[in-house]
């Protein structure tokens, strides 16, 4: 999970379309700046676009099943099938 | 971290979503045009054309090595994500052992499914003032 937000302005990623090593590659509706999950780094690079060679920052988050979360964490939303 | 890898089911979405566009989406790499301005230029099935001269030359990304290339509208991120909570319908039994991201984050609890995250890859989020982007 990685923070949109960079100089004050919020971004929308969405994928590309493009792999990169089997990793996605994302990009901004607002610039078409392409992001990627550069090996060995935190958070996602700019790797071409205005906001090249700037990062956005990752936040912690847990890859388990359900009933693993729920029981942890009672209270927890879940999102819902758009 | 295990995010944004092409993991099995995403590269079932993947798949299934090329099924549906054109033979062209074998992942044989683009070719890159040069357009002699500085751009190094790859064209996805849709005709896009993404400068990746600085991925080449900062970062030593091979053009050939992007792949795919189905286009921006082909796996469409969740914009307006909206949340289940206990007690609302549709909220899953407590015993189901599908995947989920599981986030706390700010004060808030919340998952989101992998076989919904597949589809998209990306959901538009915000926790209370922080907008993130939660990646599959």
């Amino acid at each position: 999970m990685y923070s949109r937000e960079i100089d004050g302005e919020v971004l929308t990623l969405s994928a590309s379309g493009w792999t990169y090593r089997n990793t996605f590659v994302l990009y901004d509706y607002e610039t078409e700046s392409l992001w990627y999950h550069l090996e060995g780094t935190d958070g996602l690079t700019c790797i071409n676009g205005v906001y090249a060679d700037r990062h956005l920052e990752e936040f912690p988050s847990t890859f388990t099943r359900w009933n693993e979360w729920k029981g942890a964490h009672p209270e927890t939303g879940i999102l819902a099938y758009p | 971290m295990r995010s944004l890898c092409l993991t099995f089911a995403a590269l079932a979405t993947i798949l299934s979503v090329a099924a549906c566009s054109d033979s062209r989406s074998e992942p044989s790499g683009p070719v890159a045009i040069s357009d002699g301005d500085s751009r190094l230029l790859i064209r996805d099935v849709t005709g896009k054309e993404w400068d990746v001269a600085h991925a080449r030359s900062r970062y030593g990304m091979q053009p050939s090595q992007f792949q795919y290339g189905l286009g921006p509208q082909a796996i469409r991120p969740i914009l307006q994500p909206h949340m289940l909570l206990p007690g609302e319908e549709g909220y899953p039994e407590a015993d189901g052992r599908f995947l989920v991201i599981g986030v706390d984050l700010f004060n808030s609890l919340r998952s989101y499914p992998i076989q919904v995250m597949g589809w998209h890859e990306v959901a538009n989020e915000r926790f209370g003032k922080a907008h993130v982007a939660v990646a599959y």
